[in-house]
């Protein structure tokens, strides 16, 4: 009985003393990386569904849906067959403030390393979500979007794009990400972020410097651009991409799984319907908290105060900005 | 007859480097200057850019940026009295062709040399005795000294926005540096590269027995750097693709990046590409070089007359020209007389690998040209070299340059050369597997030298260059001695298995070792023992300069860029402030 309350009080130090607090986890799963542990897409289904007992409210699939296809909101990316360390790394990103987010950072930080992998393994093991329909973008724009992706803007300082991202943005894995068949308003909504100093967690400030180097036309060019290339061969008569996505005019969807009909075209912003995000802690605060992060060009807010869960210290990033990050969040102690 | 074109102020043979240096601070200070270049045009867009970049087929395999020997090469062989034959296919040095020549697809080590490097000879004798070599070792000092140099050793590390980490500002030894490099006044402009897992794991083992490990100074740049002339330079990526490539990121320090730009920009300065330069043109009586005369892009022979000839052509192609040319007296390795082609070095280098068989995961992909963790206890200046019997010395390093597929596949000794055996090893191997390196220094020998060729000649009809070289009995020594501590450093990172590269063999000019050939038309003191004096100015014709590592009396146990860029420097400053205003020889001999 002593022994316990001392580990409990140990505990309540950790919490307090350090940001670790991501080593408590809220969910029953357990909180520790067993020995030898390997990433279990398996279990991470079960997070993105909203726990194995339904204990996480929020599931991943609310927004980013069971096929991790996203949708055009700006808000919420295609996830599907992304590098597995990368969408770990975004989410300890999230966990730790260095990229910001009301809506994920909540989220990040009620997982746990063990849990982030998982729902990133299984995310990077889905492969057939069907892509979204092209853009509707001038020609022109498309044509100058191609041309920073292929050569960059040497007189602007901007590299290529692909020199990193790949032919056609297919991504480097595990951490470069691919952009091509991502949804324009959120590689818009990320380069803006980059270009107002709001976001991190990128190596070297290499995005930041690109994106300030950038006009917002030029942003939004390079974005219709890769939302409109497919990182693959894509064939028109595969159904699996087919669905929205696919390029011959012989094949029109007429069922887009996962997507808003109007998810077609430039930015938009869908009314997410009424809870259908909920903080966890925040339900009973009278007027639900706002849901979405604001697409484009809003001021930062330092986040309200009862939006974290009482058991969560709020984030403390102790690195200095503009570093390097190859791990997002503090580290945990390890046992 | 050739054709003729307007005279100009100064004629660059290549378009390198060094020409890049000379072309714009020679055109800054009002001189019409023209660099000729045997290759193409090469710019980072588009020329450098992904995918196509990342083909190492082409690039590594087929040499796209190196030299084209079905137009010229050189004829080797080990000794005097052999047949040279012509090296008809690149393999142990890649001299580039094209803008930028090899400064675009160089690794990025950029070293100094340690003091004692310029002023060897009076050192070893200094501090040894006189009696110390045997005097087939013909090293030289250089007419220079480091002290006189460092001022632009660091404006050169400015310009390329060098990363490191200082050892020593102004005589105080600095944490976490080299503590065996000369005093430097001031600290790199960036700092050092992460550092790989390879090299934590030799970093740790060497500091175990007593060594001090440092980060490798390089070239390729870890922040957003803008240099003294306003090139903006990216960070470095890791890709691996450095050598022998250009850089997409504009993240290697490269003339195209760093110095071209504004050479470019200046109307006084021209860079005329596909201009084969078949020799310098001289008044026998006036003593002067007249110009050069060059095969231009349609195949006709050109003349340029220029006031001023500078040879910025790779090491060995500056001392060929001059003996194609007729300039000085070719050296006889029969009499031992004669300077041109005199004191052509190398570089001595071993190797050893550590296989961690799984245990470790070094990801050697994730890479850059210079990025490496090594220790300068074994060069030359460092340690005594009492009863060992040879001169010279040089940095060993674990160096993580590409995990590239087609290069790099280290197995153990024993693994079957082919088929299903070696594929498992190589799957086994390949990451977890650490490399390391000794990057010796290479002393001159009176058998080792440039001449011409008697037999071959290229596809001008001009004689071949001729190179004979072995490696010295000194730099054989120095190298077994070395790598046995190598040997200790790789046996001290526990590894499951280890092999060591020892130097027990000929050289050998087919297998790739390095592109740091030096000497040929070296810098000296005496008309007699030299090619230029020390501001790189011929001793035989006033006008006529030679830029580059064939200059170097002997090579250093180091990489020759920076030194290379800071001679560079060095000449331009004494030939805009002191030739320019005076025409003339600097130094009375």
């Amino acid at each position: 009985m002593i022994r316990a309350v001392q580990i409990g009080a140990a505990a309540t130090a950790a919490i307090v003393i350090t940001s670790a607090a991501l080593s408590q986890s809220p969910l029953g799963l357990s909180d520790q990386r067993e020995p030898n542990h390997e990433a279990d897409p398996n279990r991470g289904r079960f997070i993105t569904i909203g726990g194995m007992f339904a204990e996480q409210r929020i599931g991943c699939v609310q927004c980013h849906g069971v096929d991790g296809a996203g949708n055009s909101s700006g808000a919420f990316p295609r996830l599907t067959d992304q590098a597995g360390w990368y969408l770990y790394k975004s989410l300890r990103d999230y966990a730790s403030g260095l990229r910001p987010s009301y809506i994920m950072a909540p989220i990040a930080r009620t997982l746990t390393p063990q849990q982030m992998e998982d729902v990133a393994a299984y995310y990077a093991s889905i492969k057939d979500a069907p892509y979204p329909a092209e853009p509707r973008a001038d020609v022109q724009v498309r044509q100058i979007g191609g041309a920073i992706a292929a050569i960059g803007m040497p007189s602007q300082g901007v590299p290529a794009c692909d020199g990193c991202h790949g032919p056609n943005g297919v991504g480097q894995a595990p951490i470069y990400p691919y952009l091509g068949g991502q949804f324009a308003p959120y590689l818009q909504h990320q380069l803006m972020l980059w270009k107002q100093g709001r976001r991190d967690g990128d190596p070297m400030n290499i995005m930041e410097l690109i994106a300030k180097a950038m006009t917002e036309e030029q942003i939004r060019a390079v974005s219709l651009y890769y939302a409109s290339v497919r990182p693959k061969d894509v064939i028109p008569q595969d159904a699996r991409y087919a669905p929205g996505g696919g390029r011959s005019p012989a094949v029109q969807p007429t069922h887009s799984p996962g997507q808003n009909p109007t998810d077609v075209g430039a930015v938009q912003r869908p009314e997410p319907g009424r809870g259908s995000v909920v903080v966890p802690g925040t339900e009973p605060a009278g007027p639900p908290a706002p849901t979405m992060e604001p697409p484009l060009g809003l001021p930062r807010r330092p986040l309200p105060p009862n939006s974290l869960p009482p058991y969560l210290s709020p984030p403390v990033d102790e690195r200095p900005r503009g570093t390097t990050t190859t791990t997002g969040a503090p580290t945990r102690s390890q046992p | 007859m050739a054709v003729r074109m307007k005279p100009v102020d100064v004629a660059l043979v290549g378009g390198g480097l060094t020409a890049a240096i000379l072309g714009k601070e020679l055109a800054e200070a009002g001189q019409t200057v023209v660099a000729l270049e045997r290759g193409g045009m090469r710019q980072t867009v588009p020329d450098f850019q992904s995918p196509t970049m990342h083909d190492e087929l082409k690039y590594d395999i087929r040499h796209a940026y190196a030299q084209d020997v079905s137009v010229q090469t050189i004829t080797f062989r080990n000794f005097v009295g052999q047949q040279a034959l012509p090296m008809r296919q690149l393999g142990s040095f890649l001299p580039g062709e094209g803008v930028g020549g090899g400064a675009t697809h160089w690794n990025g080590q950029t070293w100094r040399f340690q003091p004692e490097w310029f002023v060897l000879k009076s050192w070893v004798e200094q501090r040894y005795g006189r009696g110390f070599l045997d005097e087939d070792v013909t090293i030289q000092d250089w007419g220079i000294t480091y002290e006189e140099l460092e001022p632009y050793y660091t404006f050169f590390e400015k310009v390329m926005g060098i990363s490191g980490a200082p050892g020593n500002i102004k005589g105080q030894i600095q944490v976490g540096g080299n503590p065996f490099e000369g005093p430097r006044s001031e600290p790199y402009p960036n700092p050092p590269m992460k550092q790989s897992h390879s090299g934590f794991l030799f970093g740790q083992a060497a500091a175990q027995l007593g060594y001090r490990p440092f980060p490798v100074p390089s070239a390729n740049v870890t922040r957003h750097y803008t240099n003294p002339f306003g090139a903006e330079i990216k960070p470095c990526m890791y890709c691996g693709f450095c050598d022998p490539f250009g850089c997409e990121h504009f993240a290697k320090a490269s003339p195209q990046v760093c110095i071209l730009p504004f050479a470019m920009a200046n109307k006084n300065f021209e860079m005329r590409t596909h201009s084969y330069v078949l020799r310098v043109e001289w008044d026998r009586q006036a003593k002067v070089a007249t110009g050069v005369t060059y095969v231009d892009a349609q195949g006709q022979e050109v003349f340029q007359p220029a006031s001023m000839v500078v040879l910025c052509a790779f090491a060995h192609h500056n001392p060929i020209l001059m003996l194609q040319s007729r300039i000085g007296q070719p050296y006889d390795p029969a009499t031992r007389t004669g300077t041109v082609g005199r004191n052509y070095t190398y570089q001595t280098m071993t190797g050893a690998e550590v296989f961690y068989d799984g245990e470790k995961r070094i990801n050697p992909f994730m890479a850059a040209g210079a990025l490496g963790t090594a220790i300068d206890d074994f060069n030359n200046g460092s340690f005594d070299h009492s009863g060992l019997g040879f001169i010279g010395g040089g940095y060993i390093a674990a160096y993580q340059t590409t995990g590239r597929p087609i290069y790099h596949h280290p197995v153990p000794e024993g693994t079957p050369r082919w088929g299903l055996g070696w594929k498992q090893a190589v799957r086994r191997h390949y990451n977890s597997t650490v490399g390391l390196g000794f990057h010796g220094s290479s002393s001159p020998h009176p058998n080792n030298y440039l001449g011409v060729d008697p037999t071959y000649t290229d596809a001008f009809g001009q004689p071949l260059g001729m190179l004979t070289y072995d490696f010295p009995y000194n730099d054989r020594l120095m190298a077994r001695y070395v790598t046995e501590k190598m040997a200790g450093i790789a046996q001290a990172m526990g590894g499951k298995q280890m092999s060591v590269g020892w130097l027990d063999d000929h050289y050998s000019i087919v297998p790739y070792q390095t592109t740091h050939n030096t000497g040929g038309a070296i810098m000296g003191t005496d008309p007699k023992t030299s090619v230029v004096n020390r501001y790189l100015q011929s001793w035989d014709l006033h006008n006529l300069w030679v830029m580059g590592s064939s200059v170097f009396p002997q090579n250093a146990g180091y990489n020759p860029t920076d030194t290379v860029g800071a001679l560079a420097y060095w000449a331009a400053d004494a030939m805009i402030k002191q030739y320019l205003k005076n025409p003339g020889p600097l130094v009375q001999p």
